[in-house]
């Protein structure tokens, strides 16, 4: 049931009742009902742009954040996107997460929005940005959290894909590594120790996945096959009960290998297959496709036909991409950035 | 019964969780309740008017009372009155409503910073 709005305090009014606000009052309110007060908040405000309260309140003050942070559940459970970190956590696990991605041709640029309305794609949350950049051996796209700033040097930078100079292999680069899922301890008193204690990693570029394309008997024709290893996720991620490694903050952490990559390949797709409620049917295009995970012994279970991601045309520069758990927002983009570039087939 | 701890209150001598005033406005809510219950847009209007007379720093009292009191109904109530005084505000006002300072470092305000810039950007204002 959503919070009936009521004002009870007036703007121009706030001010002048504030400054007479005595400091202990709220102080002393039990933190069971600063909790109650926060989860309110938390389930009114459950899409965008009202969900950026959420996020005010979590920078409100520590004991805020603390509390927020444990309220508001990762995209994986909740089926929601909260703070920047959603885009680097696993998607919902039951259903799939419907964003779109505009193509500004002339500047080179991706933007990556969550979508808003089933209907249209012009009603969307922006979420990344990502900027083409050619070099004489190979061409890298660059991923920012802000849309006006898409360098590497920006600290809003978060990755970034690199292809081959033909456009038929890919890396993705994360910005901090894939995090073991294991939380950084918040506690106030162990801060100190946990810093002198945690080994640090220089922020740099880890290769979190492989992409690689291939042609089918037809030709430039014909669909491409892609291939696609993803190096932070094991495979018992897409296993019953598995879990993929999910990052709880921008910070830094230790880098933890797995001995088993799952691997994803995509799947011969008909538009008439895209498993959407998006309204617009894809159009006819070699850029679409859909991504499921591939077992390593070629024995397909029921888990490995559920479609991971998929990507379809819409319109002359939109494009939809619907994603779900193992995969982030932010991996999620970053494949579908390696289909624009291919250039071993023409649309 | 709505009310469990109200027997108690009575007998406690020395009473600083609900003072006379706060009493007045949370008490005769239960029967007001029981009246209206079923009649959702008369009790919205009896909580507004409520509220009308009642200043930012007086919640927390109604709210530590209601809570004492173990009255869930009215718990609730304010508890969503000041979820509802907060909704689409900025930090600052929010930090100023409950009289916090931010008590964050440096380095900590320029990840928020970033955060609350990714949060309204490109977004419509409501």
């Amino acid at each position: 049931m959503r919070s009936r709005s009521h004002r009870v305090v007036q703007d121009s009014s706030a001010v002048a009742t504030i400054d007479a606000l005595e400091q202990s009052c709220w102080a002393n309110l039990p933190p069971v009902l600063l909790r109650d007060v926060l989860i309110r908040i938390d389930t009114s405000e459950d899409t965008w742009p009202p969900r950026k309260n959420v996020v005010a309140c979590a920078g409100v003050c520590r004991n805020w954040r603390e509390v927020m942070k444990e309220i508001v559940k990762s995209p994986e459970v909740s089926g929601k996107l909260t703070f920047p970190i959603s885009l680097k956590q696993p998607g919902p696990r039951d259903s799939l997460l419907q964003c779109f991605i505009k193509r500004n041709r002339s500047s080179q640029t991706y933007y990556l929005y969550l979508g808003l309305n089933q209907a249209s794609t012009d009603d969307g949350k922006f979420l990344l940005a990502a900027r083409k950049c050619r070099r004489p051996t190979h061409t890298d796209y660059i991923i920012s959290l802000n849309s006006d700033d898409v360098s590497k040097g920006s600290s809003t930078y978060v990755g970034k894909l690199r292809s081959n100079f033909l456009g038929t292999k890919f890396t993705i680069f994360d910005a901090q590594p894939p995090h073991a899922g294991v939380k950084v301890t918040k506690c106030r008193s162990t801060r100190l120790i946990n810093r002198q204690v945690t080994p640090k990693v220089p922020p740099g570029n880890y290769s979190i996945a492989h992409i690689s394309y291939e042609l089918n008997v037809l030709g430039s024709r014909g669909p491409r096959r892609m291939h696609c290893v993803m190096d932070a996720i094991p495979n018992s991620a897409v296993e019953p009960g598995g879990v993929a490694p999910t990052q709880t903050e921008f910070l830094l952490g230790s880098v933890d290998s797995f001995p088993s990559l799952p691997f994803f390949r995509s799947k011969s797709i008909r538009t008439d297959s895209f498993r959407s409620r998006h309204s617009s049917i894809p159009v006819a295009s070699v850029k679409n496709f859909q991504l499921v995970a591939s077992p390593d012994n070629g024995v397909a279970g029921p888990e490995h036909e559920n479609v991971i991601l998929q990507f379809g045309k819409v319109g002359k520069d939109v494009f939809t991409m619907d994603y779900q758990y193992p995969i982030s927002a932010f991996q999620a983009f970053a494949i579908c950035l390696s289909s624009f570039d291919t250039k071993i087939a023409c649309e | 019964m709505k009310f469990c701890t109200v027997k108690q209150y009575f007998d406690d001598e020395n009473n600083n969780n609900v003072t006379n005033g706060i009493a007045t406005t949370v008490i005769p809510l239960p029967n007001k309740h029981l009246k209206i219950k079923a009649n959702n847009k008369e009790m919205e209007q009896y909580e507004q008017e409520l509220l009308r007379n009642v200043m930012p720093q007086e919640l927390t009292k109604l709210i530590l009372a209601a809570n004492y009191l173990n009255f869930k109904e009215a718990l609730d109530f304010f508890c969503r009155t000041v979820a509802n005084a907060i909704q689409n505000k900025s930090v600052d006002y929010v930090r100023k409503f409950f009289g916090l300072e931010s008590d964050f470092e440096p380095g900590e305000e320029e990840k928020l910073c970033k955060e609350f810039a990714w949060s309204f950007e490109g977004v419509d204002e409501d």
